[in-house]
């Protein structure tokens, strides 16, 4: 049985026939190996409209599952104080380290033609080199003509690599796109949204966008901007009820909700509701354990931090899931954490089990998050205080986190002696 | 103001703050007739859809539901004796006889149960070991009067904590609790009314006839049922959105819910969202839940006081004395209020003569309350009925009920 999940986009082709496999089907179609290849699907272009649905989760020892999703927007005050909105400058400017000649190298390995470059060396406000950087003023036409192919190998380039620039950090959107981030209404112009769906790029299967300068400049008001900022910023939750009722199999959802005696305090309400004459739903922010339960579809508060920068992660989020509240060591470092306390999972994937992310090109752990039920997980998506925590489809997320050529999901379950 | 709520009375301020919740009445308290009951309208079945009056919620439908504590924790209770005593500490024989005098005991029965100073009594205190058929035929007001004064001691746990049933209707109430006929019958013969509930405390009794652990664990679990709300905002698109995030932000003062809120009220298609995503994060964590051993580390178990006093705050404290507390937090950072209540307001039920804090509760929704009924591990987080909690005390003992509302912001900090 494996515990890995292999993401690649070499795969592409291959995979993508399996897209919207579901969750549980990945465990057959992939038994007797260690890597499962699956890219979820993507399509920047996709144009998702109208009111959203009600969803089914595959049955499984869950029980009987259904979603609906939910659209977050940053509070007021973090979005107030977004760099973004406070010194939006009024042209977008690309600042490079380097001389004209290391500029023009970057503009041709990202593909843009000679004419274009030409045009950017001698634009209206022509290219200033100081102090060991180019700086450009790209004219309109350039900006929006850029392909996201271009736009993905050129702009890693731009500025400084300080969590202000959007070009080092850009905006992570939906794998949806801006026309499904849209669905629920926005207040945007229909001309603004085409406008940053035209500007999105991408980093392998992640939706990016940069150009946050350039759409200011489209707006009206500074209403505009805000509603804008706060677009972006959008991220996707979910309500998933439960149907129970007293021809349940109490027992097996017990089992499952219960987590192996990790999570016991949400059975009573559970058998509570399965002796309900008749049956009904229930939500199941009541079946998750505390801390989960508290932090969900919130953002994280300034009190959640000793110093207000080291705020809760995927990390600490991930590996505080069964505990009652989120212990404050998780902050510095979880790796300890892990080698003491987890093993290998096996599935079939049980309530809490950390899937963590890996990015082999870099060395690096990219993101974690907890296993819920069918494709649903429970997930910190960044440490910015502008990412709530979230239920999420497993497949959405892992989209808009892989950037490289391949990542891969272990999965990790608490040692038995730790599960009480 | 302060609203009285008085044993037998109930006064046109009491219906206009509440729903009608108890439409029947207690039946004869004297003599040997039926158990004390309270006949339940239909509307307050567990598992049936029902919906709370129009307001500024917005439109609400909730069902009830029973809570029973864990397994682990009714492991925690010691198997009582399935012999029954009755103590009086402090008291002397010739008050224990006035006390049964009192309760309409006859003189034969009052000569056998105080026929000898029991060898186990210890210095001032008269123990009495009335035989089960004694016990099982005492009328409700004999019962009634007899265990108002067992209560008074800790050492009677079941007549100090009985269980309440709080509907009035005892064989509701343990519907779908895996008893037997015969043994819902027999505690309905065995209840007393407490204000205006009922309440159960002869456990030994009960578990005379019990052949196995497993029974007994059975009843025990059965005997901590708490009945609760399951609350949920039906999004019809007929209600104001300005109406309903001034309401369940508390008018402002809690704006932690707003990205919620909009989503929600924004997000097409959604019919219906629990109301524990519109809670702050500590009374979501806590509600439907019994107390944990962790709960406990600081020493004290989180009572009604210190479920009230978390409800805005993002991690919860504890306090040594949280009624204390409660009542110097409410002096300097809330505003007395007159109903309607709304969203977040602290609630404070008192013995009206003596002014002693009975519990504290936060207002949700039409007439419905986020509370904890008590300090033990098995009393959960719940949501009630304000008037089922007063009901609880209503006649033990004269309960006023004051409002509070804070003055200042609360939650983020």
């Amino acid at each position: 049985m494996e515990t890995h999940i292999f993401f690649s986009l070499s795969s592409l082709r291959v995979v993508i026939q399996l897209n919207f496999l579901c969750w549980t089907g990945l465990g057959i179609c992939f038994a007797g190996t260690n890597e499962i290849i699956l890219t979820p699907a993507l399509n920047t272009n996709a144009h998702e409209t109208g009111r959203f649905s009600v969803k089914k989760a595959k049955p499984g020892p869950w029980g009987d599952l259904e979603y609906f999703p939910l659209v977050l927007e940053p509070p007021d005050d973090f979005i107030a104080q977004s760099i973004d909105l406070k010194q939006a400058p009024q042209k977008t400017i690309w600042l490079f380290k380097g001389d004209r000649q290391d500029v023009r190298q970057i503009f041709v390995n990202a593909g843009i033609d000679d004419a274009i470059i030409g045009e950017l060396f001698d634009a209206p406000e022509p290219l200033v080199e100081e102090n060991g950087t180019v700086r450009i003023i790209p004219p309109d036409r350039v900006i929006e003509n850029l392909t996201p192919v271009q736009r993905s190998k050129l702009y890693p380039f731009i500025g400084d690599a300080v969590s202000s620039n959007p070009y080092y950090a850009p905006y992570s959107l939906h794998p949806g796109g801006i026309y499904h981030m849209t669905r629920s209404p926005s207040g945007l112009r229909p001309e603004l949204i085409h406008l940053i769906s035209r500007l999105t790029y991408t980093q392998a299967t992640a939706l990016q966008f940069s150009d946050i300068a350039y759409v200011f400049s489209k707006t009206q008001d500074a209403h505009e901007r805000w509603r804008v900022a706060k677009t972006l910023q959008r991220e996707f939750s979910l309500s998933v009820r439960l149907h129970v009722s007293p021809t349940s199999d109490l027992v097996a959802l017990s089992d499952y909700w219960g987590a192996g005696g990790r999570n016991s305090m949400v059975l009573p309400l559970l058998k509570s509701i399965s002796k309900t004459p008749g049956g009904e739903s229930l939500d199941i922010v009541h079946l998750l354990p505390p801390t989960a339960r508290k932090l969900l579809n919130t953002y994280p508060q300034p009190s959640q931090s000793y110093d207000r920068s080291d705020m809760p992660d995927c990390f600490s989020t991930s590996f505080s899931f069964f505990a009652d509240e989120p212990p404050g060591r998780f902050l510095d470092y979880v790796g300890p954490v892990l080698n003491e306390r987890y093993e290998k999972a096996r599935q079939p994937w049980q309530l809490g089990d950390v899937i963590l992310c890996f990015e082999p090109e870099t060395g690096k752990w990219v993101h974690a998050c907890n296993y819920v039920a069918d494709g649903i997980v429970f997930s910190k998506n960044g440490k910015s205080r502008g990412r709530p925590w979230i239920l999420g489809e497993l497949n959405e997320i892992i989209a808009a986190y892989l950037k490289k050529k391949e990542m891969t999901a272990s999965f990790y379950r608490l040692k038995p002696e730790f599960r009480r | 103001m302060i609203f009285l709520f008085r044993a037998g009375t109930r006064g046109k301020l009491a219906l206009a703050l509440f729903p009608l919740f108890w439409i029947g009445r207690l039946c004869s308290q004297d003599g040997e007739g039926p158990a004390p009951s309270i006949t339940l309208s239909g509307w307050e079945r567990p598992g049936e859809l029902l919906r709370c009056q129009p307001g500024p919620w917005g439109d609400l439908e909730y069902y009830y539901t029973y809570l029973e504590a864990p397994d682990p924790v009714i492991e925690l209770i010691n198997a009582p004796s399935q012999r029954t005593v009755w103590r009086f500490p402090g008291m002397t024989r010739e008050k224990v006889k006035s006390l049964f005098e009192k309760a309409g005991i006859s003189q034969d029965d009052q000569n056998r149960l105080l026929k000898h100073p029991s060898p186990s009594d210890p210095e001032n205190e008269v123990r009495v070991f009335p035989d089960p058929e004694f016990v099982f035929h005492l009328s409700p007001l004999s019962r009634s009067t007899i265990y108002a004064v067992l209560r008074r001691w800790n050492e009677n746990p079941f007549y100090r904590t009985p269980a309440i049933i709080e509907t009035g209707s005892v064989k509701e109430w343990f519907s779908n609790s895996g008893l037997s006929e015969e043994t819902i019958s027999k505690i309905e013969k065995l209840t007393y009314p407490i204000g205006k509930s009922l309440a159960f405390s002869d456990v030994p009794l009960l578990l005379q006839d019990l052949t196995s652990d497993k029974e007994q664990r059975a009843i025990l679990g059965s005997l901590t049922r708490t009945r609760t709300i399951i609350l949920r905002l039906r999004l019809s698109g007929n209600s104001d959105p300005d109406v309903l995030k001034d309401y369940w932000t508390a008018g402002g003062r809690y704006r932690d819910t707003l990205p919620m809120l909009q989503s929600i009220l924004g997000t097409g298609g959604l019919e219906k969202i629990d109301v524990s995503h519109l809670l702050p994060p500590t009374p979501r964590k806590f509600l439907y839940t019994f107390p944990t051993l962790s709960s406990g580390m600081d020493g004290t178990f989180p009572d009604s006081f210190s479920a009230a006093l978390n409800f805005f705050e993002y991690t919860s404290k504890v306090w040594p004395a949280p009624a204390k507390h409660f009542e110097k937090y409410i002096q300097s950072n809330c505003d007395r209020v007159d109903p309607p209540f709304r969203f977040g307001d602290m609630i404070l039920l008192k013995n009206s003569k003596s002014g002693r804090p009975i519990q504290a509760c936060v207002y949700i929704a039409d007439g419905i309350a986020y509370s904890k009924t008590g300090k033990s591990i098995m009393c959960p987080w719940i949501f009630a009925k304000l008037s089922n909690l007063v009901a609880r005390y209503q006649g033990a003992e004269e309960v006023v009920i004051e409002g509070f509302r804070h003055k200042i912001q609360v939650g983020t900090d």
